[in-house]
């Protein structure tokens, strides 16, 4: 009996220490002791070799706040100086699912996720994941993400409508040629350029002017906006002189043109200068 | 480098809410100005676009009738 009892306690020993023994590489180090040398010695957390090993340890240890915390660092090397950001976004989620991590700790794995995600370009999937997990987030965060989804959708739209604007323009243009009354859209824009110049160097002169006059100011959105309105002006005018003259068709032309002014001016602002667009909430 | 001091409340005469709304500088006004802009440019497109050149046609005017009349009396 006494020797079944001292066998069963020595394998429950086994069991228990198995993890601790699991969590101690080959020069006998623990995790606990690795992670405060490295904290403690910033040039090791700049070896590659040495976060591999503290990673390697993290993953045999016990779910315990301390794994979470080493994978952290783990997490943090990876994406800032070693640059591998998808080892980094490996780790960190590996801490975000952690029931026994630290909320903080789970919390800032998470938000990392999601400036990680911003920062390679994948904003749909940031998106997501803070749709996921916002209860993680600050709202305020989330709100920020999802406008910068909402953003990305209005880019891509932006962009679509002034191919489709360019597009028909060309395509009735064309047309035009072909039935040799090319002569009324350049008779058309002959009238109409000195004026549309005219607006077109207002705005670039006049909005760069006061936009510069403002001490974080850039008159940079101005001068394109001013660059690309004469373009889109000259065009409209070039399509409605050789377009067909029906009511339905102009008044489309008409959206399609004023559409048009709107998704060159968001692109320009979204190239030159986001903070106006948050300003206008997009 | 030197540190601003704090602002005193006896110090602040007015505070206003909103986007920029206790900026005094042009920067406060300077996005509307931005959209404003568009806005102009956009109207601009969309009544050029909404234009028709009705085509022109030239016709032969007519002689006179009394002139043919005329001509044919013997």
């Amino acid at each position: 009996m006494q020797k079944a009892l001292a066998l069963g306690l020595w394998l429950l020993a086994g069991v228990i220490g198995f993890p601790t023994l699991a969590a101690a590489d080959a020069s006998g180090a623990s995790l606990a002791d690795r992670l405060a040398q490295i904290r403690n010695e910033p040039a090791l957390s700049n070896d590659p070799a040495v976060v591999e090993s503290l990673e390697g340890l993290a993953d045999a240890a016990p779910a315990t706040a301390l794994r979470a915390e080493a994978r952290m660092v783990v997490a943090e090397a990876w994406l800032g100086r070693m640059h591998r950001p998808t080892d980094g976004l490996r780790v960190l989620r590996l801490v975000a699912a952690d029931p026994t991590a630290d909320v903080l700790t789970s919390r800032l794995a998470e938000r990392e996720i999601v400036d990680t995600l911003i920062a390679q370009d994948r904003v749909h999937e940031a998106a997501d994941e803070a749709r996921t997990h916002g209860e993680k987030l600050d709202p305020r965060f989330v709100r920020q993400v999802h406008r910068l989804e909402r953003r990305r959708g209005l880019w891509t739209a932006a962009l679509a409508e002034l191919v489709l604007f360019a597009a028909l323009v060309a395509f009735e243009l064309v047309r035009a040629s072909r039935r040799r009354t090319l002569g009324r859209a350049l008779d058309a824009l002959r009238a109409i350029a000195p004026g549309v110049l005219a607006f077109s160097a207002f705005v670039a002169v006049a909005g760069g002017g006061l936009a510069s006059q403002f001490e974080a100011g850039n008159a940079g959105p101005f001068l394109a906006l001013g660059a690309v309105v004469a373009p889109i002006v000259l065009l409209a005018r070039a399509w409605s002189a050789v377009g067909s003259t029906q009511a339905l068709a102009r008044i489309g032309r008409a959206i399609a043109c004023a559409a048009s002014a709107f998704a060159a001016a968001f692109v320009l602002l979204d190239a030159y200068s986001p903070l106006y667009l948050e300003g206008f909430g997009l | 480098m030197s540190e601003r001091a704090p602002v005193a409340e006896g110090q602040v005469r007015q505070v206003r809410l909103g986007h920029g709304a206790n900026c005094s500088s042009i920067g406060s006004v300077v996005d509307t100005l931005f959209a404003t802009a568009t806005v102009g440019a956009a109207i601009m497109a969309a009544v050029v676009a909404a234009l028709a050149s009705e085509p022109v046609r030239v016709v032969q005017p007519k002689a006179p009738r009394g002139d043919s009349e005329r001509g044919t009396e013997p």
